[in-house]
């Protein structure tokens, strides 16, 4: 077949450009912490789950559910699959629940790609941690003005949200529409949601990942 | 030539125009307020502003932050001389940027900053211009961080006896005597955690209250005589 590998769904380390070996040393810890873990809620992805953990809603809320913090900042689809079959999901005790959550930075790829790259994550995922229950967050719009970026993200969005709404293709999946109310009438993102207009302010966090919390509580009481 | 002192937009790889769209907003913001206090810079300041102690004990200060995410001293030059400090008559300019620069020598950064310390004070004589040290990086050791503390030797001698440039240590207390540093202080072993960033921060807190106050003395002073 001459149809070309989708690079979404090849495994990749980060390329070390700055030379400081940053990436690879928090993939390191990640992979320790997961070795002592007791923790109940996992994140993994990007810059934005990584920053979550800097929030008033992180430490008010999310926290105190018993979470892990797996995010990287700059991280695509691919380097996610890399660090996940490599340690960070050899856990001391399985978690209940994995959070996922990335793709805005594989700018350079299709929305297909991205959604075939998450459901390769996906499985990934269900096959280290069995019966986990996987909950994950539609891409955010992004820039302060419509760009291909955010038709991207968005098309992503409706590729999860129409296929993992049928029980049968994976009952363990649960999508969380948190992008609606983002972009403003005019076509805008503020920066008081977004203050680069990519990653989320504090109040930000508090109004977007709010529904994550609510899927996470529900789900706990439902697992206790 | 030094591509540190070319004035240079940062390259938007992403294609969705952030970089632009953000300076943009420093722009409008030049126009809507008047602060005492500028910071401009990289990934450290923007990260600075998010954090608890920025709102507690900067932002009281009127204080305005133009801190880019992955800047460059490039951008920054461009930055300013592309508006971001003019309409505006702060008393102190906070300038932190060159740990995005892995790919020049400490010679080419120093340059780049000094042409960025000349900009501002061909713009505003009467400003002081506060610079932190470069923040260490990395979980160990390596060749990025070398070339930072050098870049802070110069700036410790050569850039501190510039006329109204103060040069505030700050990068101390971060590496162990095994030569890490701890994700407690720096999240991703570059961007500062709320502790990591009262740490770093406070004495260039302690020198903005005196060099503010120092004004308010001269103010007081000149009735009475
Ligand atoms: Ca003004």
């Amino acid at each position: 077949s001459l149809k070309s590998a989708n690079i979404c769904t090849v495994p990749q380390r980060k390329h070390d450009i700055f030379g400081d070996n940053r990436w690879e040393t928090m993939h390191e810890r990640y992979v320790s912490e997961a070795r002592n873990s007791e923790a109940d809620v996992v994140f993994v992805g990007d810059s934005i789950v990584q920053q979550l953990q800097l929030t008033t809603l992180w430490n008010e809320k999310i926290n105190p559910l018993h979470c892990l913090n797996f995010g990287i900042g700059g991280d695509r689809v691919e380097n996610v699959l890399w660090r996940l079959l490599n340690g960070e999901l050899e856990f001391a005790c399985t978690p209940k629940v994995v959070v996922l959550f990335v793709g805005t930075n594989n700018t350079d790829c299709t929305a297909q790609q991205v959604y075939e790259g998450i459901c390769h994550l996906i499985d990934v995922i269900s096959t280290k941690l069995g019966d986990v229950k996987i909950v994950l967050p539609t891409l955010l719009p992004r820039g302060q003005h419509p760009s291909a970026n955010r038709e991207r993200n968005m098309l992503v969005n409706e590729l999860c949200m129409n296929n993992f709404d049928s029980v049968s293709v994976n009952p363990n999946v649960h999508v969380v529409p948190i992008h609606e109310d983002i972009v403003q009438g005019d076509g805008t993102i503020s920066h008081h949601l977004m203050h680069d207009y990519l990653h989320l302010t504090d109040e930000g966090y508090s109004k977007v990942f709010g529904p994550v919390y609510e899927k996470l509580a529900a789900l706990m009481s439902n697992t206790i | 030539m030094n591509p540190c002192t070319i004035p240079a937009p940062a390259e938007d790889i992403d294609g969705d125009q952030r970089w632009m769209s953000i300076h943009y907003r420093f722009l409008s913001e030049t126009r809507e307020k008047d602060p005492d206090v500028i910071f401009i810079g990289d990934s450290i300041l923007q990260a600075l502003q998010h954090t608890d102690y920025w709102n507690e004990l900067f932002a009281p200060l009127h204080c305005l932050n133009f801190g880019i995410h992955k800047d460059q001293i490039q951008n920054v030059l461009w930055r300013i001389k592309n508006g971001e400090l003019d309409n505006v008559r702060p008393k102190v300019v906070v300038l932190h940027v060159g740990t995005n620069n892995y790919s020049n020598t400490p010679d080419e950064m120093i340059e780049g900053i000094i042409e960025i310390i000349n900009i501002i004070q061909e713009k505003h004589p009467q400003s002081y211009i506060v610079i932190p040290t470069l923040l260490p990086r990395g979980h160990n050791p390596n060749p990025l961080r070398d070339r930072i503390s050098q870049v802070n030797e110069i700036l410790k001698t050569k850039v501190a006896s510039l006329p109204k440039v103060e040069v505030v240590v700050i990068d101390k207390g971060f590496i162990h005597v095994d030569g890490t540093i701890s994700h407690h202080d720096m999240y991703d072993y570059l961007l500062l955690t709320n502790a990591g960033s009262k740490k770093a921060f406070e004495p260039v807190h302690e020198l903005l209250v005196q060099l503010l106050n120092e004004g308010e003395t001269e103010k007081d002073l000149t009735p009475s005589e």
